[in-house]
């Protein structure tokens, strides 16, 4: 049982010492007072009673530190002196102190920020009620939506013939096509929103629990039925400022009195887990009708396993569903092709970062290392530096597990303020990054440090303090005092066992450091081969911005006259070159639609998918996508005139294999036919490490299946001045304030690289502290070194080493740590780097080119660190080096 | 517990510490003039132990203390027994009891 009672008196002793020593003291001179009156009475004088009382006391201090034992508090007192003792001692060496802490706190703040990342990230379960029953259905593994994605048809019957799962919902993937506009009684807008549409089932099946009002139910789940949203927490709490009062409430979307049913809990914003990147502000009903199943495929499938049921029997069980469908439709449906594709949902959210967070956190452990190597080598040094203080202390009868205890303590203080200060760093980092929407990393937003990240680097700070300290610690547990003395005397180098431990240390730092670099050179390597691809698009000189019309439109026909008008108002702009609009940008939302080719005999070809771009004639131009044969759209093609399709170069050959397709007539989407007039270059869609694929371009005149409108705008004018020409343009066009989702396309490109460029950038900050830190370490044992040797070096040059004999020599020492270390560091990046492969772009994992390049670079830096210890020593004067002692 | 001498001393004087609390609550200098004057000035209790042992036994709960005023008018920590104190005291008194007259015994046989 604990005995509260002497914890407390324990803990009270440590923060307030001064309360029990007062009363103890109290007690003692009470009784010696007792016992001087008591002899006084005996008829002694007053001088001799207090001496007597004093002497048959037998000690009062000794008798204190006797109660001290009997509280348990030995141990905490001393441990306190220590503490007191040790901060004393950092103090004299400030410059010591400071670098030491600043190192350690650089590795434990990177350490906690990386902690709190992975933790949120990958650790954290998904925020739903039993995640790991929850089951990610999708169609092919193809990299277009429309293929990814199932109708609602088959959705219903996935959902209502298997016997594997307890619930399903299901999400509309295309939801980023519509435009919504948050306005307010007036009918100003109050922000352009993007409304994720869910099907019935889709809260329950998560097992979500609303933090205000309700999910749909009844009528609004039909088609058409009353307008309700429901808000993310996010919104409601920016845009809402919180209001409870607002669930039951109608607002204004896109023109119509909407109702406010709900409000999603903090913990679920539906962006973060399913649409990382792109921000969802309101969820809408989306019905399961036939309305809907006229869409085509469009929807995500989401399912609860019914207890006891694996995942793989679950993805078995809906594919003999999905083959009855397959079966059924015959080969005439094959728009609706299906494939049955299920994971677990943690899988597919997560799945992707995987392997990138585990590098980056192993890359994060091996700067912590390599600081941890520095302390331990400066506290060596420090400690041989005390050796005397040691000695003399071991001599005069301190027990040996003291002197390792005041060193632990010396390098626990270190890591403790290595801690506050690793904490305060990590706090802004983790900050930072929670505020970046710009990544498309699921759950990002949630980084904090929270108590598992302090519990973490608590433990961490533990575990560095001790792991610095037990080196040095040790040496006093070897070396007897007497040997330590003499040896002193002597002033000899340090002890043999002493140099082979800084320099492993070291050749540990080197491997560490060349294996963080080789690593870090693949992935920068990897990123410029990225950036290098060939888009297909001019990303430079041009802005897209996002626009609407403000209102519903009678006909896709005068809403494409209204944006051709539009974009003409903002081409007579000064300064403006071309402007062109398309429903869809590059590296963003994609969909995918059937092209069937009639051939030479007039029968129907083989068909495939392609992504449709619905656009205006001027997009071509605008983005910078090169015509390679026959013509993109021009002005005078309308809905009355001839059908026309701009295929990319992909799609063309893959239709006719070489042969000419100008003229040439397709089927689209099994819903009309277009004459072939143009072939341009592709365009990179997804992302720019995926092979090139099939899309068309399709004349906004022409065809109705435009929701979206993104304006593209090329110029030479400054980007700022670009936006704010084109943003006084929209105003004075449209008579009210543009939105403000305008990007440089640049920027589109640079977001698709985002987490690319993220590990990239911090996997070379990691190694760049690494080597320098490593640098650091290694001059600091060979100036170390120097110094014990200065009388050697003294004598050497006395009778007569030349000074490049002596530079050699100290050299050569570093040489061979740096090359021992280089070499297990290269066969560690040869035996890790393969974690890397699936980051990596156009480069091997063992890129001949970047191993030796880095190799080279750490010694480079190395045999730097290692010269200038060098140089110093050889210019010594033997007069002055014979002299120090 | 082990049984080296100091410990046997040890509860030794633990029980004569419990034994001087037995009628009333004393402080320190009480406790030891009281063991000195029922041992007939005969034991000596060493100063230097009483008050970890006060500790020792406060710990225990064997007895517990309170600031007070003393005859003299001067403050002071009074001891007295707690009910776990005094049957702690009767169990070792009785162990006490039986172990000398064993002791005895044996010296009188020998």
């Amino acid at each position: 049982m604990v005995k509260w009672d002497s914890v407390w008196i324990a803990l009270k002793s440590v923060f307030r010492n001064g309360k029990v020593e007062d009363e103890l003291n109290e007690e003692v001179s009470f009784h010696l007072e007792m016992q001087t009156r008591h002899n006084i009475e005996k008829g002694m004088d007053p001088e001799t009673a207090k001496k007597k009382a004093l002497k048959s006391f037998g000690g009062a201090e000794k008798t204190k530190e006797d109660c001290r034992d009997g509280w348990g508090l030995r141990l905490l007192s001393d441990t306190r002196r220590d503490t007191a003792y040790g901060i004393r001692q950092l103090m004299k060496d400030k410059g010591f102190a400071i670098v030491s802490v600043v190192t350690l706190g650089i590795g434990i703040g990177a350490c906690a920020s990386m902690f709190s990342l992975v933790n949120a990230v990958l650790l954290k379960p998904l925020p739903f009620e039993d995640p790991e029953r929850l089951v990610w259905i999708q169609s092919a593994k193809a990299m277009g939506l429309s293929a990814q994605t199932h109708t609602v048809d088959n959705f219903k019957e996935f959902r209502d013939e298997n016997n594997s799962f307890e619930s399903m919902g299901a999400y509309f993937a295309f939801f980023d096509y519509g435009a919504y506009i948050h306005a307010d009684e007036r009918g100003n807008m109050i922000a352009r929103v993007r409304c994720a549409g869910i099907t019935e089932g889709f809260i329950e099946t998560l097992g979500i629990k609303l933090a205000l009002g309700r999910n749909f139910e009844g009528s609004e789940w039909a088609f058409n039925g009353p307008p309700s949203v429901i808000l993310s927490h996010s919104y409601w709490k920016s845009h809402f400022n919180s209001d409870r009062g607002v669930v039951g409430t109608n607002i204004s979307i896109n023109g119509r009195p909407t109702n406010v049913v709900g409000v999603l809990p903090a913990s679920f914003d539906f962006d973060s887990v399913f649409t990382p990147g792109t921000e969802v502000e309101m969820l809408v009903p989306f019905p399961l009708s036939e309305e809907t199943n006229r869409y085509g495929n469009t929807i995500f499938g989401i399912g609860r396993l019914k207890e006891g049921v694996s995942v793989e029997a679950g993805g078995a069980n809906l594919k003999l569903v999905s083959d009855r469908i397959k079966e059924r439709l015959g080969s005439q449906h094959r728009r609706f092709h299906h494939h049955m594709n299920t994971e677990s949902l943690d899988d597919r959210i997560r799945g992707p970062f995987r392997t990138a967070f585990y590098v980056l956190s192993v890359a994060v452990g091996c700067v912590l290392a390599i600081a941890c190597v520095n302390i331990a080598n400066l506290l060596i040094a420090r400690s041989n530096g005390r050796r005397k203080e040691f000695s003399l202390r071991a001599a005069l009868g301190a027990q040996r597990w003291r002197l390792i205890r005041q060193t632990l303590v010396e390098s626990l203080i270190l890591s403790g303020w290595g801690l506050a200060l690793g904490l305060g760093l990590a706090y802004v980092a983790t900050n930072w990054i929670s505020g970046l929407q710009a990544f498309s990393i699921p759950m990002i937003q949630n980084v904090s440090i929270d108590g598992y990240a302090i519990g973490f680097v608590v433990l961490i700070a533990g575990v560095t303090g001790l792991g610095c300290g037990i080196f040095p610690a040790l040496q006093f547990s070897r070396s007897a005092p007497f040997e330590a003395l003499g040896d002193e005397s002597q002033r000899g180098s340090s002890g043999r066992r002493t140099v082979w431990l800084r320099k492993g240390l070291v050749v540990t730092e080197v491997a560490l450091s060349c294996l963080l670099l080789v690593c870090a050179g693949l992935l920068i390597r990897s990123f410029d081969r990225l950036l290098d691809v060939d888009l297909g698009f001019e990303p430079s000189n041009a802005i897209a911005w996002r626009v609407d019309g403000g209102r519903e439109f009678e006909s896709y026909q005068e809403r494409a006259n209204y944006y051709e008008a539009l974009l003409d108002s903002i081409e007579a702009l000064p300064g403006i070159e071309v402007a062109g609009i398309a429903d869809t940008l590059p590296l963003g939302r994609n969909r995918q639609w059937g092209i069937v080719p009639r051939m030479n005999d007039g029968e129907r070809g083989p068909g495939t998918g392609a992504f449709p771009r619905v656009v205006n004639h001027s997009y071509a131009e605008a983005m910078g996508i090169e015509v390679l044969a026959g013509r993109f759209f021009n002005a005078f093609e309308t809905s009355e005139s001839e059908s026309v399709i701009v295929l990319n170069k992909n799609l063309a050959d893959q239709l006719w294999k070489g042969d000419d397709p100008l003229g040439k007539t397709v089927f689209v989407n099994g819903r009309f036919e277009a004459k072939v007039v143009g072939v341009v270059s592709d365009v990179k869609h997804n992302s720019l490490d995926a092979a090139p694929s099939n899309e068309m371009y399709l004349n906004f005149h022409q065809i109705g299946d435009f929701m979206a409108a993104e304006m593209v705008v090329r110029s030479k004018l400054s980007t700022e001045l670009l936006i704010s020409t084109v943003r006084k343009g929209l105003q004075e066009y449209t008579g009210r304030p543009p939105s403000n989702e305008f990007k440089t396309l640049q920027s589109l490109v640079d977001h698709s690289v985002a987490p690319e460029r993220l590990f990239k950038d911090v996997l070379s900050a990691f190694s760049l502290v690494a080597l320098v830190l490593a640098a650091v370490g290694l001059y600091g044992v060979i100036a170390y070194s120097v110094g014990q040797r200065v009388r050697e070096i003294g004598i050497r040059l006395a009778i007569g080493a030349s000074p490049g004999r002596i530079r050699s020599m100290i050299l050569t020492e570093g040489v061979w740590m740096t090359a021992i270390g280089i070499t297990i560091g290269l066969l560690g990046a040869y035996g890790f780097s393969r974690y890397l492969s699936g980051m990596l772009y156009e480069v091997s994992t063992t890129d001949p080119f970047i191993f030796a390049l880095n190799a080279s670079v750490v010694a480079g830096i190395a045999i730097l660190a290692a010269f200038l210890p060098a140089r110093q020593a050889s210019k010594g004067d033997p007069n002055e080096a014979l002299r120090v002692e | 517990m082990a049984t080296s001498p100091n410990d046997l001393l040890q509860g030794t004087l633990n029980l004569l510490v419990l034994r001087a609390l037995r009628d009333e609550s004393r402080h320190g200098w009480g406790i030891q003039q009281r063991i000195n004057q029922l041992a007939e000035d005969a034991l000596s209790v060493n100063q230097g132990s009483l008050y970890p042992a006060l500790i020792r036994l406060e710990k225990q709960g064997l007895i517990k203390s309170k600031w007070g005023k003393s005859e003299a008018g001067r403050r002071a920590k009074y001891y007295s027994l707690t009910a776990r104190g005094r049957r702690q005291m009767d169990t070792e008194t009785k162990i006490w009891e039986k172990f000398s007259n064993t002791i005895n015994l044996i010296l009188k046989l020998a």
